[in-house]
């Protein structure tokens, strides 16, 4: 037990190591490295880390107990909330599992649609992440480049969608809306744009040598961890693993696709780093090749389940790729309106239990700059 | 096992194969509750990893279900464990796999499931002071396994398995809580 009477429950129950000289020190839940309100429990020998603990559910929401009580299209829009930056990918996800297990057919254009809106959303999430992983490291321009980026993405993805954030448009058998008029246009001209731009962060910011001496060689994390902590993502593909569920497990129409899985080796945060940095040219070659094939046609079946529909017993798990990793949904049905059982899998929760071993022995300076190569959505995380 | 994808230290009590497409469960292996740390052990001597540990509330008790993926392969394989609703406690797998520590206190948070050996079995998402079992079901809407799942195609079966038949023993003779 700890010694001060007036710490909280997580407090008393992080026992203190055997050293005398340590000090506990608690980080968060308000700390602005946290992205959110994730809480850190730190023992440090000095400015090392002797042992991290972090501490979850201050964004706990209970989606899978709403999953209980809710009919199946009445989900959907929690599917937006789950991940607020990537929250497309666990629509698709969301929407394929039940696709599966109902026997669904998707037209052909809603597929395209969905590849379309979700890999614009990746390039968003990883906008974002860079931005606000540089400012961890003290860097101020970078978000200003990127959120200049970002409204331009959100502009478009709000003319089709309706939100500009948690975007719930995916519906079973298609898509809500069709693309707008202007959005083939508008998405060569951004495409064009992004590209135009990221040679100048390659300049300004990746190969800037205050960077890569802070985030270089630190937070190792290799395909043995990775297996052990069920890390996928940027984390294994940092670790030199080619593995993206778009490619290891296709779904939709990704294998239509010419496009490569980026992969470092090095394991530490610049591999990272780096992963995200590709994948962003990767998703618009993506939504270049999808802009050219799209087909004409219906956007969603005629049949479309109503909310008062019922799924056929039985169970389906589907896994997409998220921005930070493998989103999986298993979902299991009795054979009525409401869900009988919904388990989310979120990329982020593997990789932040990853954290606490990572973390082992570095200075307490790193450990910001390992959290931020996490990529960490703390909503997607708690649930 | 015959099977390729499958090599496993123990007898398991049943394996039904289903697919990517049908299901995105490609393999569903039914285990003895003290059989679950080796089955652990060899998937990760196979470089599988542990997706999530799900718990389902149906009739018969909790149906513990560890999903592994492999970063090759597509689909997963699912050990699936039976335990009674009374004792619900298994052994833990976060020696093996360390990102079940916090998998396995999830469901110590929503279902009330007990992981004997876990090194730190605290409360993850909800409240230390929230009753644990927040997702359990109300006895009225259980329902029996049968009902909600498929296992596939059934490759391997038991004696005395019996989950899964056709003709199923009378209702008070099912282990039922």
């Amino acid at each position: 037990m700890n010694t001060f009477p007036e710490g909280d429950f997580y407090t008393n129950h992080f026992e203190k190591g055997a050293d005398d000289n340590t000090m506990i020190l608690n980080m968060g839940p308000q700390h602005p490295s946290t992205h959110g309100v994730l809480r850190v429990i730190l023992e440090l020998d000095g400015e090392y880390i002797v042992r991290a603990e972090p501490v979850l559910g201050y964004l706990h929401r209970m989606h899978e107990k709403m999953a209980e009580v809710k009919t199946w299209v009445q989900f959907i829009p929690n599917m937006g909330r789950v991940d607020y930056l990537h929250p497309l990918a666990w629509n698709h996800a969301y929407v394929g599992a039940v696709e599966k297990l109902a026997g669904i057919e998707v037209p052909e254009r809603a597929e395209y649609i969905r590849v379309i809106l979700t890999e614009l959303n990746r390039i968003s999430s990883h906008l974002l992440w860079w931005g606000a992983y540089l400012l961890d490291l003290g860097a101020f321009t970078p978000i200003m480049y990127g959120f200049d980026d970002r409204e331009i993405l959100m502009d478009m993805m709000q003319k089709v969608t309706g939100a500009r954030l948690t975007y719930s448009n995916f519906r079973f058998g298609g898509v809500v809306h069709d693309l707008d008029d202007g959005f083939a246009d508008n998405c060569t001209a951004f495409i064009k744009r992004l590209r135009d731009r990221l040679p100048m962060y390659k300049d300004l910011v990746t190969d800037n040598i205050i960077l890569r001496k802070r985030i270089e060689e630190i937070g190792y994390m290799d395909v043995d961890m990775c297996n052990r902590y069920g890390a996928t993502g940027p984390l294994i593909r940092g670790a030199g693993v080619a593995h993206d569920t778009r490619k290891a497990e296709p779904y939709s129409i990704y294998d239509r696709f010419d496009w490569q899985v980026p992969v470092y080796c090095e394991a530490d945060a610049m591999a990272r780093y780096m992963v995200r940095m590709e994948e962003i040219e990767q998703s618009l070659n993506i939504v270049e090749q999808a802009l050219e094939q799209i087909p004409e046609g219906e956007h969603i079946i005629k049949k479309a389940p109503k909310p008062t529909w019922k799924a056929p017993a039985g169970e389906a798990y589907f896994s997409t790729e998220g921005a930070r990793g493998k989103i999986g949904i298993h979902i299991v049905s009795d054979g009525t309106k409401i869900p009988y059982r919904i388990k989310l899998r979120a990329p982020g929760f593997s990789n932040l239990s990853l954290f606490a071993e990572c973390a082992q022995g570095t200075m307490l300076a790193d450990a910001v700059a390992i959290l931020g190569s996490l990529d960490m959505v703390i909503p997607e995380i708690d649930r | 096992m015959m099977d390729s994808q499958l090599s496993l230290p123990v007898t398991p009590l049943m394996v039904g194969r289903g697919s990517v497409e049908n299901s995105g469960i490609t393999m569903s292996v039914f285990l003895a509750f003290d059989d679950i740390i080796q089955a652990a052990e060899a998937m990760l001597g196979q470089a599988y990893h542990l997706e999530n540990i799900d718990v389902l509330d149906v009739a018969e008790g909790f149906l513990i279900t560890y999903h592994y993926a492999h970063f090759t392969k597509p689909g997963r394989i699912a050990h699936r464990v039976l335990v009674c609703r009374d004792e619900a406690e298994l052994p833990s797998v976060s020696s093996v796999f360390q990102g079940a520590d916090w998998h396995e206190r999830e469901c110590y948070d929503f279902h009330g499931v007990k992981f004997a050996g876990h090194p730190n079995l605290l409360p993850l998402l909800l409240d230390p002071e929230t009753p644990n079992g927040v997702l359990l079901k109300e006895e009225k809407v259980r329902k029996p396994l049968r009902e909600v799942l498929n296992p596939g195609e059934i490759v391997f079966k038991g004696e005395g398995f019996t989950l899964f038949d056709e003709e199923q023993p009378e209702p008070e003779e099912e282990p039922a809580s």
